[in-house]
């Protein structure tokens, strides 16, 4: 394999000591690699308390401007034997020394560079601020032996089972660039310059201690649907055939039933009607073979395609022979290259389809979220068809138009007033949880807790609680048989 | 095309670096109280907006505080930011705050050279 070795000696005019900069490997003597107990016998007690972010933990040594990102074994104390993933310093250097040196970065912006090899930038003005080395993406190796059971939950000290059925797996080489520099740029800025690293193993699900299995046990989540997804304008790709591997992993298959099941998604990118027959047949056949995919994931705005376009009538008729729901991505979305067009986001477009096919489930993921008109649209159609369900993702998310289109920006989550419209209008028999995660690490966790307390206040009863947790879940789902 | 080298470059780093930081590197001196009886890690978040609309620009953690804690933030001089100090009680979230959670939010404020100090105290 061909390896690039970038040693990069830096010497401080003031007498600070050189640097040793191996991209993938380490700086100074603090490895990838090493565990907490070895970098700090060899760094001592680092600037104050180190920052334990669910799993991820950040630790600096101010007078020697580094850096180390650590995970954890124990999702909110630093352990013994955490694990050292990056290595970063904030000593100022040149820019055009490093590339000189090294070349140009695979990916560039203002304010980061990356280079595959194993290192990135963060940049100020021009001038490099922070330089980390973290694995190579692609080369990372370390990964999980089994999945955890998830913690017990209770609702009213009554167990409850949840069912997370909206996470994201992924890796970043196939993420969009816009797509996952929006990721990256929504994390902590002393995380950014570990971002694609840190991004890989996010929405890895067997990465060790920060992974997609490692945070749903974290958030007491027993049962997990995983997307596929085609959208390289937007979000990324991740194939059908890339879910299924994980879906068939041995990690995956425990008594208890699969940790995760599937939902296909189908790729619109170089469409002709020729292409489309040949995808068609393979989604059919796939569907029809693979019980672990439970279902069709669609997200038109992130795909470039208005929900009633009459192509897409195609994948009804599979979801039916199939007997499989069809969920539908509606709502505004944050990601670069997303169509904010209503025709692509608002579920009033789907009407005709829903009418044409009343015996095919559709799911409104995120109820239309972000515009009001969208919201309201998604409450009616759950409300006027059978066939038509909820799903509670991305509510945290504050409302950017309002039920006349006007912009609006008040910061406040959605789920508060979207879970009573839902309980005031009969509807909590046909909503469920689920997260959009991973996104960082505790946030399937803190979405859990956020939602199940805003049923709470809601009103929702124990019962209704254990409802939209699981219990709907299992009666949409008839191929996720519970254990 | 890259090949199978070692390389070394030296960097000299600039200058603006290597000056003297006698009053230490900007940041948020916080004092923060509290009263009550529960216990939890204390997180200091600072953000550009409150309500947040994106993540937080630093975060500080004591994992046992005993109050009053100091808790200390390193930020770039010249941000504005809103401070939340939050207990995060068990089941621990400390990126999003739980109806379990105490806190408190500052006004805005302005991060200075060398330490900005505030105080903030947490409702039992």
């Amino acid at each position: 394999m061909t390896r690039l070795m970038f040693v990069l000696s830096a010497f401080c005019a003031c007498g600070e000591t050189p640097q040793t900069i191996i991209p993938g490997e380490r700086i100074d003597e603090i490895y990838l690699g090493m565990t907490w107990d070895e970098a700090r016998a060899v760094l001592g007690p680092p600037s104050g308390e180190p920052v334990v972010l669910t799993g991820l933990v950040h630790a600096r040594w101010s007078s020697r401007r580094l850096e180390v990102l650590l995970t954890s074994p124990d999702p909110m104390a630093i352990s013994s034997d955490a694990v050292v993933i990056g290595v970063a310093t904030t000593r100022p250097a040149e820019l055009e020394a490093i590339h000189a040196s090294f070349g140009e970065p695979d990916e560039a912006s203002a304010n980061r560079e990356a280079f595959e090899e194993g290192f990135g930038l963060e940049l100020d003005d021009g001038a490099v601020v922070r330089m980390a080395v973290y694995p190579p993406i692609g080369a990372r190796t370390a990964t999980i032996d089994a999945i955890r059971p998830p913690a017990r939950f209770e609702v009213d000290g009554a167990p409850a089972e949840i069912v997370d059925m909206h996470l994201h797996p992924g890796n970043y080489r196939t993420m969009a660039p816009g797509g996952s520099a929006f990721i990256i740029d929504s994390l902590p800025p002393f995380l950014r310059v570990f971002g694609p690293d840190l991004v890989d193993r996010l929405s890895d699900p067997w990465a060790p201690h920060v992974g997609i299995a490692a945070q749903t046990a974290n958030a007491a989540v027993a049962h997990t649907v995983l997307f596929a997804v085609y959208a390289p304008g937007s979000t990324g790709v991740f194939s059908n055939e890339s879910l299924l591997e994980i879906l068939r992993d041995r990690r995956n298959q425990a008594a208890q039933g699969p940790w995760a099941w599937g939902m296909a998604s189908f790729d619109f990118s170089d469409w002709s009607e020729d292409v489309g027959a040949v995808r068609f047949a393979a989604l059919r056949a796939m569907l029809a073979t693979e019980p672990s995919l439970i279902g069709i994931k669609l997200a038109f705005a992130h795909q470039n395609v208005p929900l009633d376009d009459a192509t897409t009538r195609g994948l009804y008729e599979i979801a039916r022979e199939a007997n499989v729901p069809i969920l539908h991505h509606t709502g505004f979305s944050p990601f670069p290259g997303t169509q904010n067009d209503p025709r692509f986001y608002d579920p009033s477009y789907l009407e005709g389809m829903l009418e044409a096919y009343s015996d095919v489930d559709v799911v409104l993921s995120h109820v239309g979220q972000g515009d009001a008109r969208a919201l309201e649209h998604a409450l009616d159609l759950a409300a006027r068809f059978d066939h038509v369900w909820l799903e509670l993702s991305a509510l945290g998310r504050p409302l950017l138009v309002d039920a006349q289109g006007a912009p609006v920006m008040n910061g406040m989550p959605q789920y508060p007033v979207v879970l009573d419209a839902i309980r005031a209008r009969g509807l909590i028999g046909k909503t469920l949880f689920a997260s959009d995660g991973p996104q960082y690490p505790g946030f399937v966790r803190g979405y859990v807790e956020r939602l199940v307390a805003g049923m709470r206040d809601a009103g929702y009863s124990r019962a209704e609680i254990a409802a939209v947790l699981s219990d709907n879940f299992y009666r949409l789902y008839r191929r996720a048989r519970r254990v | 095309m890259r090949e199978n080298v070692v390389l070394s470059i030296m960097v000299m780093l600039a200058s603006a670096g290597c000056g003297s930081e006698d009053d230490g590197p900007p940041r948020v001196e916080a004092e923060v109280s509290y009263a009550g009886t529960t216990s939890g890690t204390l997180v200091l978040a600072a953000f550009s907006t409150k309500p947040p609309m994106g993540p937080p620009l630093g975060v500080a953690q004591a994992a046992a505080p005993v109050f009053p804690e100091n808790v200390v933030l390193e930020l770039p001089a010249g941000t504005m930011v809103y401070l939340l100090a939050m207990l995060d009680v068990p089941p621990a979230s400390p990126q999003q705050p739980g109806p379990e959670d105490r806190t408190v939010w500052s006004d805005a404020l302005t991060v200075g050279e060398g330490a900005t100090s505030i105080r903030l105290t947490i409702a039992p």
